[in-house]
């Protein structure tokens, strides 16, 4: 403003004498307000998280701040005002074993991943008793007093769901291999060649698809298929299954057919496709020569390469009625003609490297079936 | 001591004197950072419009307000305490007394009950508020109590009928908007009274062990001024020129005793005034002579320049020269003239006529000796002394 004209000389005489409209007196209050505003927001932020937030004093141990949730944990020993004295952490937060916790025992039983934040999870004395809580604690870098952020979460719900969860499956699995063992079982007691020839085709498959990478539910559902592929043998005649002869074209029909009847009993008690599928494959080949459909190529799933494989070579390897066991090296022949073929080379591969190492079947169940 | 090389410190609050203060508060109040103001005043000065000409400059300059009006003279601990829970319950952030010495007072002490979460109670003598209080702007309608401009704020505590004293720099209100037109609807007897206040105050701090330079200029100004304006405005009640010089006597009184302190005449008037509920004017101008006979000895020349400042403020006002005073003379000089401006609207001159039984006197004694106006007193007194003082006013 230029003191120019008198309109203008005017309002700057008034501002001279402070009665200009902002000739202000210094003031904080302002901008006291404004913080004061921000803090209660936070302070409202922080109360309405479920979780407990604690700020502990790494200096002498005490809880400096506590949020609305963090009550909690403090009713049993009465928390006080946290302004006007120390409290410190362990009178806060008590132990499943009955003692306090200190940011101590907390740094100890944390795992550091990223080295910022540490994760553990304690046992805890809350408002609803014993409690599992995982506890996240960071040491942020400040000026003055060390603190720590102490925040705690009850996982005792979450937890003991997963518990529940766990165990369920674990009750679905071992339903699952009682029948499996016991379907393996029957089919024995009726026709000990074609029983045992499960259980050692299992055991083989089992190695193959470990060599090749298979692991975990996929090794079960392979064990499990293969501890039951020919179970739909059992609907053939006698006469016909333990013929000690060639059989005729009629009789071949029949059989052929075992694949699709050992699904169908399957898919009455709801095994899922992951099992079925390599069970009624097990008899189709890569380039379609195989039954009951005459896949080929991709259609063909990978656990029912294996079991091709294997049930080829645990039959070549076995006495049968009509036949002696066959050598060593006419199985791996056998395996070597039909490689890329028939079979699945990696699997072929895989096969004639464990029985090259001596792959030895064992007397006894497989232990697979018995793993979660 | 007094004067000398002892130190001194003078604290004031930002002050805008003249007609036309008063609407400035909608401006100051909103640069001090207010939003939602506690509008602090009492039926009376309600009745006579001040407080609305107040809320509109507030609503002018986009406040919004609200109003607490349960404030009678000699404010109570309840009132204090019902103010802050009002300004607590509304939110609001900032306090606007209008009004004499009660709603001020008041004002000041919700202020600190707000900020410090205690009992009014609890801030009794001096330098006990720990947290300052919200920004507080003061509109004062009476030319008398300075409250708008001291460190003071006395609450009557009705369970002990005794009034006590808040006395702490965080009590100095943050602007004072002194407008003498607020005066003009005091009728006579507030007038006179509040006058009496006003020299009341600048003769104790005059004479206060506490005084210095800084305040006797304001103190001896009081006085002239006083002298000059009190009987006229008391005559003409709508005299803009006396009104003037009686707020800005006022003023000046307030600026000189919230920085030297008081003495026996307000130990005596706050117990007094608790235990029978008088008007503080009131009571101060039928104690203040006795308070000038009871000190007289402590500091003869002292009172001596207070006659001579009375003559100075007669003389400009009659234009007839000062002559000086033998010493002898002074105080019954002094005395005779704070009787005369007293008996203008007729207070009582004897403390019989307030009502007050003979068999009550050692126990106003009692508590005007436990007040801490009696600690800038330039002589000690003890209770027996008080007592005493008691009697001859009696």
């Amino acid at each position: 403003m230029e003191p120019g004209d008198a309109k203008n000389r005017e309002a700057l005489r008034l501002r001279l004498m402070g009665l200009g409209d902002s000739s202000l007196h210094k003031s904080y209050y302002p901008e006291l307000q404004k913080r004061l505003g921000e803090l209660e927001r936070f302070r409202t932020l922080l109360d309405r998280a479920n979780d407990a937030i604690f700020l502990v004093s790494l200096r002498d141990g005490c809880v400096r701040y506590a949020n609305a949730s963090a009550r909690r944990y403090g009713l049993l020993l009465g928390a006080k005002d946290l302004q006007l004295q120390c409290l410190p952490l362990k009178n806060l937060l008590l132990g499943g074993n009955g003692e306090g916790v200190d940011m101590d025992r907390i740094l100890a039983a944390s795992a550091f991943d990223s080295g910022e934040e540490g994760r553990c999870v304690l046992d805890l004395f809350t408002d609803e008793g014993l409690r599992r809580c995982e506890l996240s604690v960071s040491v942020p870098e400040t000026s003055g007093d060390v603190h720590a952020v102490l925040i705690l979460r009850d996982v005792e719900d979450r937890l003991a769901a997963e518990d529940r969860l766990r165990e369920t499956l674990h009750q679905v699995e071992e339903a699952r291999s009682r029948t499996v063992s016991l379907t393996a079982a029957i089919v024995e007691l009726k026709d000990s060649f074609t029983g045992q020839h499960q259980r050692r085709t299992a055991q083989l498959a089992s190695a193959i698809g470990r060599h090749l990478g298979v692991s975990g539910g996929e090794l079960y559902d392979l064990v499990t298929a293969a501890m039951m592929h020919d179970m739909g043998l059992m609907a053939i005649p006698t006469d016909i299954l333990f013929a000690p002869r060639p059989l005729s074209e009629v009789e071949w029909l029949l059989v052929h057919r075992h694949p699709l009847i050992g699904k169908t009993l399957m898919d009455r008690e709801n095994f899922p496709s992951s099992v079925s599928v390599p069970l009624v494959q097990h008899h189709e080949r890569l380039d379609g020569s195989g039954y009951p459909r005459g896949l080929s190529g991709r259609h063909i799933v990978s656990l029912a390469r294996i079991l091709a494989v294997a049930d080829v070579a645990e039959a070549m390897s076995s006495h049968r009625p009509y036949r002696p066991a066959h050598d060593r090296s006419v199985v791996l022949a056998e395996l070597a003609a039909g490689r890329g073929g028939q079979f699945d080379a990696a699997v072929v591969d895989a096969c004639v490297a464990l029985l090259e190492e001596g792959f030895a079947f064992a007397p006894h169940p497989v232990e697979e079936l018995s793993q979660g | 001591m007094v004067g000398g090389e002892s130190l001194r410190k003078f604290v004031a609050p930002e002050i805008v004197f003249g007609e036309g203060a008063l609407e400035l508060s909608g401006r100051f109040v909103r640069n001090l950072g207010g939003r939602r103001i506690l509008v602090v005043s009492d039926p009376g000065v309600i009745a006579a419009g001040w407080t609305e000409k107040v809320l509109e400059s507030l609503k002018g300059a986009n406040l919004s307000v609200v109003v607490y009006e349960n404030v009678r003279t000699n404010p109570s601990t309840a009132s204090v305490m019902e103010g802050a829970s009002v300004f607590v319950r509304e939110q609001c952030d900032m306090i606007l007394a209008v009004g004499g010495g009660s709603p001020m007072d008041c004002a000041k002490a919700i202020g600190a009950v707000v900020s410090n979460e205690q009992h009014v109670l609890e801030f009794e003598g001096v330098d006990n508020v720990a947290l300052p209080p919200p920004p507080l702007v003061c509109v004062p309608t009476t030319a008398g109590s300075a409250a708008d401009v001291s460190q003071f704020a006395i609450i009557t505590d009705e369970v002990r009928k005794v009034k006590f004293a808040i006395i702490s720099k965080t009590m100095v209100p943050d602007v004072a908007l002194i407008d003498p037109r607020t005066t003009l609807t005091m009728e006579k007897n507030l007038t006179v009274a509040t006058g009496m206040d006003a020299l009341t105050h600048a003769v104790e701090a005059y004479v206060s062990d506490a005084s210095s330079p800084l305040t006797d200029l304001h103190a001896l100004e009081t006085v002239r001024l006083v002298a000059r304006h009190l009987p006229g405005a008391a005559a003409e009640l709508d005299n803009r020129e006396h009104r003037r010089g009686m707020m800005l006597a006022s003023l000046y009184a307030g600026l000189a005793f919230s920085n030297a302190g008081l003495g026996m005449v307000h130990a005596l008037a706050h117990s007094l005034g608790g235990a029978l509920d008088l008007p503080h004017g009131e009571c101060n101008a039928l104690l203040l002579r006795h308070g000038c006979a009871a000190n007289h000895s402590a500091v003869p020349e002292r009172f001596a320049r207070i006659l001579q400042a009375f003559r100075e403020g007669e003389c400009m006002a009659s234009m007839s020269p000062v002559a000086p005073t033998p010493p002898e003379k002074v105080l019954e000089e002094l005395v005779a003239r704070v009787e005369v401006l007293g008996g203008i609207s007729g207070i009582a001159v004897r403390l019989r006529d307030f009502g007050l039984c003979r068999e009550d006197i050692p126990r106003i004694a009692r508590f005007a000796y436990q007040d801490a106006c009696l600690l800038t007193n330039p002589r000690h007194l003890d209770a027996a002394e008080l007592e005493e003082v008691l009697h001859g006013a009696w």
